[in-house]
């Protein structure tokens, strides 16, 4: 456990910069969505931003901490270091969910506050006569942004697993593992979608699908790191 | 302590080690000596279990080289391998957290030998200073191996001399079992008990130092000149 917690503090440490500029932009953006912003509905739109920006930033960072190990050379001390291969990975991953879950939890307050002073914008109206509540709307998107969340960061654990399980032509090793991720995640998501009738909500199944295809993902990247994955 | 036994590797395209074998006991110091791409480095990576052999075996006290033997080896690579973002202290630190046996105060002891500042970024050290503090890092726990891979590289030679006499006779743990390559043999000479000679992933010559040096009438440095293309 000392082991497991003194890589994850690592691997945090490594992105507190980030997270750091994340957080002041996003509480920048909403404090002024707030205080300055008339129209409602642009307002929301804005507040939503950053929670798409961590979204489409989380998987990059990702990428590039492992890029990183090898451009640095450090992945030499990593690699001798008396821990699994793929708990390393497993780290990673873990590092940069926690760090895109407390900015969506951020953000997330903040399209709440948003949502506080906008109950006659033309989103609730639409909201209202499609009988949903917002704080309903909020709480599955926020569920599918983290399902999401997961997926892509265990696509991206498999996609280096196998880019650097490759002994050569890598980046196509890495594109390839994209195509057959993305193709996988599409074929098998109506078989459960039909499995999970009458179990859960159409939006929950998907939910629930997401996230157990992020962590299957996530598995096998980290079994990628531990068997083949070498200096 | 350590059977290399018939051991291949293969990158794309090359053949880095071609059937080497070797033998170190308990506590002996084997120098590895070969010019630059002699298959050295692959070696030590595969006695550090982060490479695999292609074939063959590589066996640490009984044990094959690989996730089970790296809490007894430290391995210290020709490159850098820290965090250039991480401050002296922290990396130590961080280290410390994977070896039972780290002792903080040999490890202060060797910073303060290898005149180390700790709150110094790792980025901003010197080449010399980041391959003294790989010597740190190596020596802070009781590995029961150490691989050294060009340790010396970086350092200015009255300096190299100071810290392979404190190392060999200080901090050195008896028991210890040291493999350390270098292309400067002169001055590791003294400390070699055992030597391999390593050319184009083969072995050409190997024995006991003093042995080698009478059978060939020439010092370790000019037997390594033998093995340079």
């Amino acid at each position: 456990m000392r082991m497991f917690i003194a890589l994850f503090v690592k691997e945090v440490k490594d992105v507190r910069g980030a997270f750091c500029a994340f957080a002041i932009g996003t509480l920048v953006l909403q404090g002024w969505v707030l205080l300055a912003v008339e129209n409602q509905t642009i307002g929301i739109f804005l507040s939503w931003l950053p929670v798409w920006g961590v979204l489409f930033v989380s998987p990059f960072m990702l990428a590039s901490s492992f890029k990183g190990e090898w451009r640095g050379n450090t992945n030499h001390l990593l690699f001798a270091l008396p821990v699994r291969t793929g708990l390393t990975a497993l780290c990673k991953c873990a590092a940069m969910l926690s760090f895109g879950l407390a900015l969506i939890a951020i953000a997330g307050t903040g399209i709440y506050l948003v949502a506080q002073r906008a109950t006659q914008s033309v989103l609730f109206q639409l909201m209202n006569q499609v009988e949903v509540t917002p704080a309903g709307v909020f709480e599955t998107a926020m569920g599918f942004i983290a399902s999401w969340l997961v997926l892509s960061l265990g696509v991206v654990t498999a996609m280096e697993g196998v880019k650097f399980s490759a002994a050569r032509l890598r980046g196509l090793a890495a594109a390839a593992s994209l195509v057959i991720s993305a193709f996988i995640y599409l074929a098998l998501a109506g078989d459960f979608m039909n499995a999970a009738q009458g179990y859960l909500s159409s939006a929950a199944a998907l939910m629930v699908y997401t996230l157990l295809v992020g962590l299957v993902f996530l598995l096998i990247g980290m079994f990628l790191f531990e068997k083949f994955v070498e200096i | 302590m350590i059977d290399v036994v018939d051991l291949w590797k293969r990158y794309p395209g090359v053949w880095a080690l071609r059937g080497v074998s070797l033998t170190v006991a308990r506590g002996g110091v084997l120098g590895v000596l070969g010019e630059n791409g002699s298959g050295k480095s692959t070696l030590f990576r595969i006695l550090a279990g982060v490479t695999r052999p292609t074939r063959g075996q590589a066996r640490i006290g009984q044990i094959p080289a690989g996730f089970a033997t790296k809490r007894r080896v430290s391995y210290l690579p020709e490159i850098d391998p820290f965090y250039s973002w991480m401050k002296v202290d922290e990396q130590l630190n961080f280290l410390s957290a994977f070896h039972a046996t780290w002792d903080a105060r040999k490890a202060e002891q060797l910073l303060e030998f290898m005149n180390l500042p700790k709150d110094r970024k790792v980025g901003a050290l010197s080449r010399g200073q980041r391959a003294r503090l790989k010597v740190v890092s190596a020596f802070s726990w009781s590995p029961e191996v150490v691989l050294m891979d060009e340790p010396l590289g970086g350092i200015d030679p009255p300096s190299r001399r100071r810290i392979l006499e404190s190392l060999f006779n200080e901090f050195r743990r008896d028991d210890q079992t040291i493999l350390i390559s270098t292309h400067l043999v002169s001055e590791v000479e003294p400390y070699l008990e055992d030597v391999v000679f390593l050319h184009r992933g083969e072995i050409p010559a190997s024995g006991s130092s003093s042995q080698l040096q009478r059978d060939h009438g020439k010092s370790l440095s000019e037997i390594f000149a033998l093995y340079v293309d």
